[in-house]
């Protein structure tokens, strides 16, 4: 295997075959590919063949089932899905563009792999979709004033708010680079070359940090579960409470009984440890991304209206706020990400 | 992350390829490897990396990223070896292959040749 691929792909191939690989496995995958070489026909067939099976163990891999349940939700509730209204063939159309959304969005998140984007591209990210908001909501506007199904006065206030759009879209491109300015302030605990002994004490300084987060997370599950108990007090038969004072104390008691990160075996050599460390980065880094959008979920149904008005005002406030929470996730997907990434090129020192 | 339990047959033989080839386990000699073992049947690459990957996930094996080589167009080798869960289910495999092998012989007795 040492000796074979003397002769390498024309470069234009290669690197065509490298970006087409997901990044998780770009190195090694583009690698074997290369030292398998024979000819341009067999590189490029051995690639075809070889992607499909690498694309779908990536995308099984960053698959996180709760998070798309609760992403296809809203999805399909931006669709007006959940309106009581849309007849069946409609709803099965808005199913099946949920499905496809919800398939891009894992293959997006496959090629991004925790990559960290610039505060430039997340100010230009987040222009882009306020830009892409406005145009909608004028269009909905406009059609809505066209078929008369809008008051005067609603019509006033709608366009109001509509002109008031813009000025929001400095306040979150300011929002989504603050987060950027977090992420790049937050150093690295895992170095080119690391002892057992300090890659130990990265461990238990992690597994500190998770513990107190895992308490500040059930707390804030408990009081949400007050808070929706307490709504069930005054509105008894109020369904959306009574699914979140369930579901709220079960992620408390889930956190509570697998929430803390693998305690660290004592013996154990620096190959196993690191196996150890990435595996429950990636676990915890799940965790949260499902906190993340389980925590504001009980907004999410204050979306959903009927009317048509209400309807567009819903839809706008629903994009940002997922925006938002989509652009936290990214955040906190890129810095496991780096660990990872770190993790896997780290050798062992020896101590001398 | 998956429960370390039972192998499915592909999973046993990629576990028996890192174990066989030890340092030497990365993408390229384990597909080799894998071939070796189930020919004449032909395995895709793409299933050994999907394989890795489960088993990876399992807990069964660990990976590293290994220095870039030249022969590689100065990329790295990801490596791999068993850890202690995947060498306890390969073992357990092999028991029940073992007497899976044992209730055939006693079944079928002198009509039964296993192919080598």
């Amino acid at each position: 295997m040492e000796t074979g691929a003397l002769r390498s792909p024309p470069r234009l191939l290669e690197r065509l075959v490298f970006y087409a690989i997901p990044p998780a496995a770009r190195e090694a995958v583009a690698g074997d590919l290369c030292e398998l070489y024979r000819s341009p026909l067999q590189y490029l067939l051995s690639a075809a063949r070889t992607l499909p099976f690498v694309i779908a163990s990536q995308m099984r891999r960053s698959a996180n089932p709760p998070v798309l349940v609760i992403q296809a939700s809203i999805i399909f509730l931006l669709l007006g899905g959940f309106s009581g209204h849309a007849r069946l063939s409609s709803l099965a159309g808005d199913a099946a563009i949920t499905l496809l959304l919800i398939f891009l969005l894992l293959l997006a998140s496959v090629y991004r792999n925790g990559a960290a984007p610039s505060a430039k591209w997340v100010i230009l990210e987040a222009l882009l979709v306020s830009a892409v908001v406005l145009g909608y909501a004028r269009g909905i506007l406009f059609d809505l004033r066209a078929s008369h199904r809008l008051g005067p006065d609603q019509a006033a206030w709608l366009l109001f708010i509509w002109l008031i759009l813009p000025f929001g879209m400095p306040v979150v491109g300011g929002l989504r680079a603050a987060m950027v300015l977090a992420r790049e302030r937050w150093h690295d605990p895992f170095a080119p070359s690391m002892s057992l002994a300090g890659i130990a004490a990265a461990y238990d300084d992690f597994a500190a940090r998770v513990r107190r987060r895992n308490r500040i997370d059930m707390v804030l599950l408990l009081g949400l579960t007050a808070l929706s108990g307490l709504t069930l007090l005054f509105f008894p038969l109020h369904r959306t409470a009574l699914g979140w004072t369930i579901l709220y104390p079960v992620a408390a008691v889930y956190l509570f009984l697998h929430g803390a990160a693998q305690a660290r075996p004592h013996q154990v050599d620096f190959p196993s440890l690191r196996e150890i460390c990435r595996r429950e980065i990636r676990r915890q880094y799940q965790l949260r991304s499902f906190l993340l959008w389980l925590l504001p979920a009980p907004l999410f149904p204050f979306f959903s209206h009927a009317a048509p008005a209400s309807a567009v005002l819903a839809g706008i406030g629903l994009t940002f706020l997922c925006f938002l929470i989509a652009a936290a996730d990214r955040e906190q997907g890129a810095h496991a990400g780096a660990l990872t990434q770190s993790l896997a090129q780290m050798r062992e020192r020896r101590p001398v | 992350m998956g429960e370390p339990g039972s192998l499915g047959q592909f999973e046993q033989l990629v576990l028996t390829a890192i174990v066989s080839l030890g340092d030497n386990a990365y993408g390229v000699t384990i597909h080799a490897r894998v071939e070796d073992l189930t020919k004449p049947r032909t395995v895709k690459l793409g299933a050994v990396y999907a394989t890795l990957d489960r088993l990876e996930d399992k807990g069964l094996v660990a990976s590293w990223l290994s220095e870039p080589t030249a022969e590689r167009g100065g990329r790295s080798r990801r490596h791999y070896r068993l850890e202690k869960p995947g060498e306890s289910a390969l073992r357990d495999s092999v028991q029940a292959a073992r007497r899976v092998c044992d209730v055939i012989a006693q079944s079928w007795g002198a009509k039964w040749k296993p192919a080598r």
